[in-house]
């Protein structure tokens, strides 16, 4: 699992998708 | 007028201690983009002065940019009476509050764990040579962790400027 992070593309992509969900969830909230 | 300066200034330090602390993070993303293993030949000389005071010059510089970033960020929110409310994700200030909390956790990464490990493969502190090579996974690990939380931090400080239309 920790072996995702050993690539630099794999740490943007984990980062744009955390960004969708939590822009999503903040969205939902209010 | 010294109101409207003192945040000008704040902005301005904000930005700057956030691209050098970031801007190391990325530039190792870019320059060593997966994840090489170190063995005893990669780690630093103990006996060589010159090269521990530039790891040291190095490392200082973003482990306090980081809290430059943080503390220049805090005093916006506080200086605008908008702390509290952005901290507890109130209305259009939830978007920067949610900001603040995932960069909150990446000073706190950056400083209790990349920097206790970072130390040990410096050499900055004795370890056994398999400790320190077990410390540099945990400080890659680390990094990456922070580089990724670093792309939603961006997006929620522009969002709370340039986007609160979509979330209100």
């Amino acid at each position: 699992m920790l072996r995702l992070f050993d690539s630099s593309w794999v740490t943007v992509l984990l980062g744009v998708l955390l960004t969708a969900v939590l822009a999503v969830l903040l969205r939902l909230a209010h | 007028m010294e109101a409207i300066l003192l945040e000008l200034v704040a902005r301005w330090l904000h930005f700057l201690g956030a691209l050098v602390w970031i801007g190391h993070n990325y530039a190792t993303a870019v320059t060593r983009p997966r994840y090489v293993p170190l063995t005893a030949a990669d780690l630093s000389d103990p006996d060589s002065p010159r090269q521990q005071a530039l790891l040291r010059r190095e490392h200082g510089m973003f482990r306090y940019a980081s809290l430059l970033t943080w503390g220049s960020g805090a005093l916006i929110l506080w200086h605008r009476g908008w702390l509290e409310a952005a901290l507890t994700l109130q209305g259009g200030l939830a978007p920067i509050g949610l900001g603040m909390w995932l960069a909150t956790l990446m000073v706190l990464n950056l400083w209790f764990v990349l920097w206790p490990n970072q130390k040990r493969v410096l050499g900055f502190v004795a370890a056994p040579l398999d400790a320190r090579l077990r410390a540099s996974r945990v400080t890659f690990l680390s990094a990456r962790v922070n580089t990724m939380l670093s792309i939603p931090v961006l997006f929620f400080m522009t969002t709370g400027a340039h986007g609160l239309a979509l979330f209100e």
